[in-house]
Formats: C-alpha cells, sequence, structure tokens
C-alpha cells in the first residue's frame, strides 16, 4: 500500500489532506488566476463589500483583499519551506555529527543547540532587526537558525539509536564505509520522522513570521504578507471585519491542515501502528 | 472430574482463523501440556481463558470451567475469576512485574482478590512464606527488593509464588521458560514438578518444547495451524505418537538425522485465515494422500487414549 | 593443521566490565567450531571482536594476518572473505532495502560485478523470486535468516559466523538453516563459528566446541567428547540441564543452583565456584588455567572430572 493510500486511511490524515491541498491551492493558483495587483491603490473602491468582482470585498485603500490574502498566503509558504529546508539541511548534520563525533566537539555542538534554542525567535528578530535593520533574507535565517536545534536533536537522537542497531552493524561488518552506511542507512530511515516534524513545524513558521510582520518587522509594506493583512485589518476592524477574518482564516486552516497532515502522516510511516 | 473444558472454540482475529473448534478437557489436579509452533494459536487459548483477548477477537463456542460458560457470565464476573479461579504466568518475567512497586507490594496486592478480608500482615506473611516455597532465598529481604533488583530466574519465580498464592483452580503457565538461561530453564522446570505434588489445582502448561512438556505433562495436546490434531496421555503420545506432525516434530526435537543432516519439516506454517479445505498439516505431510487434500480430518479416537486428526493414523 | 582463525589472550573491555578475558582460540579451514554459554558468558562479544568488529587487546591473526595491522584495502578483503550473520535477521536488514537490493548491497560495497547473481543466491537457499521485491519486515524469521545468509555468501567468504542461527525460529524450520549450513560447508569448505546457548544445536553440527562462562573459557575440545566425557563441572551441568524427550522420567535433569553471577561482578576465584557442587577452598582463591586434558581437550578447572 503507498504512503498516499495509507495517510488517506486515516479520517485525520484526509481532513489535514483536504486542507492542506486547499492552502496550498489558494496560496500558488490564487495569484496566478487573480486580475488584480496586490500593491496598487484603487481608492474610489475602498472598503467594497464582497461582491463577484471582489470575493472578500477591499481594503481601507482598495486593494482586492483575496488577491492580497493570496500573495500572502504564497509568501508564508514559501518562506515556511525555504526556512524548513534550511534548518533541516542544517539540523540534520550537525544532529548526525553530535551523533557520531567525538566526544567534546559533540558536546560543543549540543551546547550550541541548546544556546540557540533557548532564544525566542520573536526576540532574537527584534534584537537583530534594531541592530541591522529589517529584511526577508534575515528574518529566513533567523527563523532558521531558532528552529534548527529542534531538527537537530531529533536527528541525533534517530543516528544514536540506529548507531548500535544491526542492520548497520551488519553492514559494518560487510565492509560499508561510514559515508556509505550514513547515506545509505542511516539518513532514509531518519527521513521520515523529520518530515513528519517539518510539517508540524511549518504552521509555527508561518504564525511567527505573521507575528512579526504583524508587529511591522517582518515583510515591509506594501507587499502583503498575513501578518501585515492582520495589521491592517485590525486598524480598520470598525469598518469592516474581512481582513482579520480572512488571514486568521487561513492561519487556522493552515495550521490546522499542516498539524493534522503531519500527525497522520507519523501514524502512516509508522508500520506497527494501523489506523 | 473435569475443571475445564472446551466445546468448539474458535477464534478468529479481523476474520482471520487462529482457532478453530478446539474441544479439549483437562480434569483437576492434573497438568495438560499444550504444545504448538508460532502460528499455533496456543498463546491466544491461554489469552482467551483469561478474557486477555484484544477487541479485534472474536470468540466462538463454550469455555466450562467447573461446569460454567465463561462465555456467558457478565464480564464482572468473569473478571473476578481471574486472581481466584485463574492464575497465569507470563513468558517474559521482565516486563510482568510493575517495576514500581516492591516485590512485598505486588505478592500482597496478588492476595486481594482472594483475601479481601485479610490483613496486610498476614498476607505480608503467606508471601514470604510462598517466596520461601518456590526456592528464593532469603526471602525476608526479596518482599523489600524491588523488580530491578533481581535476576530473571528469580522474577518468574516470585510469578510462580504470585499465582500460586492465588490458590487458583487452574494455573497458566505460557513459555514460562522461554526467556531463561538453560540452568535458569532447568530451575525453573524442577519447581514445576515439585508444584505437581504440593499444588492441588490443575495446570495448563503451554510450551513450543516438546522436551520441557514431555517431563511435566500429564495430557499432551498438539496445536498446529489453530487446529488440535493430537491429545494423548504423555507417555502414549512420546512413545507412539498417532499424528505425522507429531512424529516429524519429535524428530526435529531429538534431532537423530544421519551424519550432520538433521530432521526437519519442509515447507511453513499456512498462514493464518488461509482456510485449507483439507488437513491444514497436508502441505507439509510426509504421508499425504489425496484425501487429504480435499477433507480435513475429525479428531478421532486411534486407540490407547489417543485422539488425532488424521485420515491414516 | 594451519589455523584460519588464531586468537590469543583476548581481552575485550566495556565501560565497567570486563566481557571476554584472556581467551585464546583457533579454528582452521573448513571446521565446524562451537562457542557456547549462557547470558553474560560473552561468547556474541568475543566472536564479534573475533572478526574485527569490537575493539580488543591481545592477538587476532586470520590467514596469517594480524587484524589490528590490516590497511584499508586489508580491512575490505577482510570483510569479503569472512562474514557474519547476525542473531535477529529480521533487523540486521536495512529496513527500507528490497530483498533484491540487500543481496546485491555486499557486491556494491567491494565494487563487484554480477549483481544478476542476487535472484540465483537466493534460489540456492530454497527461496524464490517472488521474495526479491519484498522489504525485510515483511520476511519471516526463517526467510530473513536465509536472506541473510545470501548476502553472506555472495562474497564467497572462507569463515561464517553465525550468531544464533536457530534462534527465534521454530523446531521445524531450524534444521533448515543448519543443513543449509552443513551443505556449504561440504560444497565449499566453508569453516563456521556457530555462537549457540542451545546445546542441541551445537551438538549435531559442530566438530569442536569452547565452552564459556562469565567471559572466560572453560573448556575447549572435539565437540563429541566433550558431550561424553564433561571435564568441567558447568560443562557438565549445561549438558544435564538441556532439555531432552523423556516422558518415561528416567534421565535425571539437573541444574546447578544459584543464579548467573553479574559480569560486572564476577567472583573471585573459579567464576563458577558459587554454584559448583564440586567447589573447594582453592576453588575460591586460586583462578584455574587452561590446560591440556587429553583427546585434543583444554579444561580450566582444578579439579576435572573423572
Amino acid at each position: 500500500m503507498s504512503l498516499l493510500n495509507r495517510l488517506w486511511a486515516y479520517p485525520t490524515g484526509r481532513l489535514g489532506l483536504a486542507l492542506v491541498a486547499l492552502v496550498l491551492a489558494f496560496g500558488l493558483l490564487g495569484p496566478w488566476l487573480s486580475p488584480y495587483d496586490p500593491v496598487v491603490i484603487t481608492v474610489p473602491d475602498r472598503f467594497a463589500v464582497p461582491s463577484w468582482q471582489h470575493p472578500l470585498g477591499t481594503d481601507q485603500i482598495g486593494r482586492d483583499l483575496a488577491t492580497r490574502l493570496a500573495y500572502g498566503t504564497r509568501l508564508a509558504l514559501v518562506l515556511a519551506v525555504i526556512v524548513l529546508a534550511l534548518a533541516l539541511a542544517s539540523g540534520v548534520t550537525l544532529g548526525i555529527l553530535a551523533a557520531f563525533a567525538p566526544r567534546r566537539p559533540a558536546q560543543a555542538i549540543l551546547v550550541g543547540f541548546d544556546m540557540l534554542a533557548a532564544f525566542p525567535s520573536v526576540i532574537l528578530a527584534l534584537a537583530i532587526f534594531a541592530a541591522l535593520g529589517p529584511g526577508l533574507d534575515r528574518l529566513t535565517l533567523i527563523i532558521a537558525a531558532t528552529m534548527m536545534p529542534h531538527f537537530g536533536r531529533v536527528a541525533r537522537a534517530q543516528a544514536l539509536g540506529f548507531r548500535g542497531s544491526p542492520f548497520i552493524e551488519a553492514e559494518r561488518a560487510l565492509g560499508a564505509s561510514a559515508p556509505r552506511i550514513l547515506v545509505l542507512h542511516v539518513l532514509p530511515n531518519m527521513l521520515g520522522a523529520l518530515i513528519v516534524l517539518a510539517s508540524l513545524d511549518l504552521p509555527v513558521v508561518i504564525t511567527i513570521e505573521a507575528g512579526l510582520s504583524f508587529l511591522g518587522l517582518g515583510v515591509p509594506p506594501p507587499q502583503p504578507s498575513l501578518g501585515n493583512l492582520l495589521n491592517d485589518g485590525y486598524s480598520t476592524i470598525g469598518r469592516t471585519l474581512w481582513p482579520v477574518a480572512g488571514a486568521a482564516g487561513i492561519l487556522a486552516l493552515a495550521t490546522l491542515g499542516f498539524t493534522l497532515f503531519g500527525e497522520a502522516l507519523r501514524d502512516a510511516l509508522d508500520r506497527r501502528s494501523a489506523p | 472430574m473435569t475443571l475445564l473444558e472446551l466445546r468448539d472454540l474458535s477464534l478468529d482475529y479481523a476474520g482471520k482463523r487462529s482457532l478453530d473448534r478446539l474441544s479439549l478437557t483437562l480434569e483437576r489436579g492434573r497438568i495438560l501440556g499444550l504444545v504448538g509452533e508460532s502460528g499455533s494459536g496456543k498463546s491466544s487459548l491461554a489469552l482467551a481463558l483469561m478474557d486477555l483477548l484484544p477487541g479485534n477477537a472474536a470468540l466462538d463456542g463454550q469455555i466450562l470451567l467447573n461446569g460454567t460458560d465463561l462465555r456467558a457470565i457478565t464480564p464482572h464476573q468473569r473478571a473476578a475469576l481471574r486472581g481466584r479461579k485463574l492464575a497465569m504466568v507470563f513468558q517474559d518475567p521482565m516486563t510482568a512485574l510493575n517495576p514500581l512497586f516492591p516485590i512485598g507490594r505486588q505478592l500482597v496486592d496478588a492476595q486481594r482478590a482472594r483475601h479481601p478480608e485479610a490483613g496486610r500482615r498476614a498476607l505480608l506473611d503467606r508471601g514470604r512464606e510462598m517466596l520461601r516455597r518456590v526456592g528464593i532465598a532469603d526471602p525476608e529481604a526479596r518482599l523489600k527488593a524491588y523488580p530491578h533488583e533481581l535476576s530473571g530466574g528469580m522474577r518468574q519465580r516470585v510469578l510462580i509464588a504470585m499465582a500460586l498464592l492465588c490458590e487458583p483452580d487452574l494455573l497458566i503457565a505460557d513459555e514460562p521458560t522461554t526467556a531463561l538461561d538453560v540452568t535458569i530453564e532447568a530451575q525453573i522446570m524442577g519447581l514445576f514438578e515439585e508444584l505437581r505434588d504440593h499444588f492441588s489445582g490443575s495446570i495448563l502448561f503451554i510450551s513450543h518444547s516438546l522436551a520441557l512438556v514431555s517431563r511435566l505433562a500429564d495430557e499432551v495436546a498438539v496445536l498446529y495451524a489453530g487446529h488440535l490434531i493430537e491429545t494423548a496421555p504423555a507417555r502414549t503420545l512420546f512413545a507412539l505418537p498417532a499424528h505425522p506432525y507429531t512424529q516429524a516434530l519429535i524428530a526435529c526435537e531429538t534431532g537423530e538425522g544421519e551424519g550432520k543432516i538433521v530432521p526437519t519439516i519442509p515447507g511453513a506454517v499456512p498462514a493464518p485465515g488461509s482456510d485449507l479445505p483439507g488437513c491444514s498439516f497436508a502441505p507439509r505431510c510426509p504421508a499425504r494422500q489425496p484425501l487429504c487434500i480435499e477433507a480435513a480430518p475429525p479428531l478421532r479416537d486411534v486407540g490407547q487414549g489417543r485422539r488425532a486428526a488424521c485420515h491414516f493414523a | 593443521m594451519s589455523a584460519l582463525l588464531e586468537a590469543r589472550d583476548v581481552i575485550v573491555r566495556f565501560a565497567r566490565m570486563v566481557a571476554v578475558d584472556r581467551v585464546s582460540i583457533a579454528l582452521a579451514a573448513g571446521e565446524t567450531l562451537g562457542l557456547a554459554g549462557e547470558s553474560g558468558s560473552g561468547k556474541t562479544t568475543l566472536a564479534k571482536a573475533l572478526i574485527g568488529l569490537l575493539p580488543y587487546q591481545g592477538q587476532v591473526e586470520i590467514e596469517g594476518m594480524s587484524l589490528d595491522r590490516l590497511d584499508r584495502a586489508g580491512q575490505l578483503r577482510l570483510r569479503r572473505r569472512v562474514q557474519l550473520v547476525a542473531q535477529d535477521a529480521v533487523s540486521s536488514l536495512s529496513p527500507r532495502f528490497t530483498v533484491r537490493r540487500l543481496i546485491e548491497e555486499p557486491l556494491r560495497i567491494h565494487g563487484l560485478g554480477g549483481l544478476e547473481r542476487a535472484a540465483a543466491q537466493l534460489d540456492a537457499l530454497g527461496l524464490g523470486p517472488a521474495l526479491l521485491d519484498r522489504y525485510p519486515h515483511e520476511l519471516s524469521g526463517g526467510q530473513a535468516k536465509r536472506v541473510a545468509l545470501a548476502r553472506a555468501l555472495i562474497l564467497d567468504p572462507i569463515l561464517i559466523v553465525a550468531d544464533e542461527p536457530t534462534a527465534g525460529l521454530d523446531v521445524s524450520v531450524q534444521g533448515e538453516i543448519l543443513n543449509i549450513l552443513s551443505a556449504l560447508q561440504a560444497e565449499r569448505g566453508l569453516a563456521l563459528l556457530l555462537v549457540s546457548h542451545n546445546l542441541t544445536v551445537i551438538r549435531r553440527v559442530t566438530d569442536r566446541l569452547a565452552i564459556l562462562y562469565l567471559g572466560r573459557l572453560v573448556e575447549t575440545g572435539p565437540t563429541r567428547f566433550l558431550f561424553e566425557r564433561p571435564a568441567h563441572p558447568y560443562t557438565a551441568a549445561l549438558i544435564a540441564a538441556a532439555p531432552v524427550i523423556d516422558a518415561e522420567r528416567v534421565h535425571p535433569r539437573s541444574a546447578p543452583a544459584g543464579d548467573l553471577p553479574s559480569p560486572f561482578h564476577p567472583p573471585e576465584g573459579c567464576r563458577f565456584h558459587p554454584r559448583c557442587p564440586y567447589a573447594q577452598a582453592r576453588c575460591r582463591m586460586e583462578s584455574p588455567e587452561l590446560v591440556p586434558a587429553g583427546e585434543g581437550r583444554m579444561v580450566a578447572c582444578h579439579f576435572p572430572l573423572g
């Protein structure tokens, strides 16, 4: 049975998969389908109520809300994927090193993990932006750095578990080199757990980005992002609920979807558990 | 007098047959050895008796204990039998004790169902005495010990003591020595042999090893792929095995082959739920005839107290 | 008789214990040597150290080459010539590889061709090609054992170390693995180091036997003589404890008293003395050396059995 089939066998997996597909379709297809520009100001259309032209209405300076929401979702997804890819790659590398390196360097890596993980990402971002000024590239690196220890620790624990396992010993007895064992036998077996972790962490990244943008420290306006939309909507909440509801809705759907998807994926990857 | 009687007991796991219409009796004060390889359903039978089957198991037929059908009474009554009429010794002594409590407390708790009114002191005294009887040196010190402080052999002795303290009518031992080293296994088997004289209840001794059962059991029942294929008094079974599977299994264990060639039974146990129309052992049987593949042989009397499920026994 | 494998005074230490204590042992080409003992005897540890899979002190030579002086090429050659079949076969197979890939992998590691031989190798062990696309968790214990064996054999080794080759298998299929090993030995002149706690298995298939107790060798010699006339009380106890079919209950099955001591705190003097029915004052103080005892045997006992 393929992984997708196994995933589909869990009711939560089905819901998660559907929500993830919905968010992805909205974020990836929306900007492409929309006839509007997300930043051009069209004052006469301000505060339009939802209609066929503007499914979610427009904001205080007449920009189509649905379009801005789609662009914001795309940005959040792209950012999350880049952040997680960076965090995964660096975390797995350092985690495996920490598991197989001699005691001293291994401990240095672990202390590094602890120090990075001790900073709340929002506070770290505030400090760095205060010193160097805000920027999307910096934001990406900061979130990736604070997420990295999470993956690193899991990768280390997994690698430690494999180190003494019979199949690794069997490959060693056959004469396989250490890199061969790492790439062919250790890495593929820990990937499942790490992908699940990444899926569960994806909404966290999106939320951090939204939070920082809401505070004006993330994506600079007028570029649409979920946080900017929330901020705009918050200031005009007396006139219309749609910006807040739309951005909050996407955040909620993405969080629910990726969390359910991740949990079902974890169960589906674990061959011992049946739905 | 009959203590336990199984009538047409069948068990399915998610629609797959695991035990097929088992009929078996165990007399009071006797030891029945139940022998089978993996997939024979022997452990499922123990769980069925203890009412510990998982949720996806479907049971059919009757389990009569002292003439009462255990499947007809309420779950509450059924649960009350555990620790009073039925007690079980499990395969793995490492996991069958609670690691958080000292042995003494667990021995007291084990007797609670049996002696709800008795004081803690009295039960502890009984526990100490039982530890001595199962061959544990310095029982006073062991009462205060935690499971991890005891060796595997000692833990299994504690578990046997726990089961005996319940004064059950039926003691079920499911592969009680499989997890132990061979010299410790011999000690525990020695303990079971002593029980024959001191324990008034019946014992159902489940094992994959004919050798272990041969020295202990009064009666032997052989299971294969969920079917009872032979029952006989122990001596008769080993002197004159009637079913080809029993014969082959004895040959495998004694291992008398030519030179370095060891006897085996070619093939494998049929997968659960394969539902062969004929004899379940036919695909591996050296004496197979066309009839064996077509019709399942019933368990029938083949003389000298033996019953065998074979067309040609 | 030139030794294929020769070990002198091998010591294996783990963090706080000596798992193998000054063991000397030799194995001739084409011979089957049994390593027997209970848990804590160090039999698996010794077997792994003997083929360079665990760090050890002392001398081990395979085909006259000292294991600790091998360069990378020598290491690779050793890994090709000497194979380990692990105890838990299912978990010794990499879980994301198919059976085909698993059997090809040894050839790939050593840069050898002939990947197509995988199917033939499997077939030679009595498993059909249908198994080639299965994953380890889809195999039965017996099938996994044979796949592990196929991986070992495809490199054409001269020595196979089989760790508990029958553990976890039903009696009715145990013989198949043993017969395969015996047949291979006859055909290819393979040497076999068979680690097992199961004396019935050891008795059937080994030529010589070494008995370990808490990391020390207590007796070695031709298997037949050891079973007929054990010289060490522990050997005798092990044989007496092994279960045999005996419905008439005529053979006294006996067990040595007491528990296996922890290998972390082995007893002083002879390590078996607390459980030995013949122990004397000397046994408590002085550790017996392994000395020749006739018929090609060696025994480590102050008062060997007649």
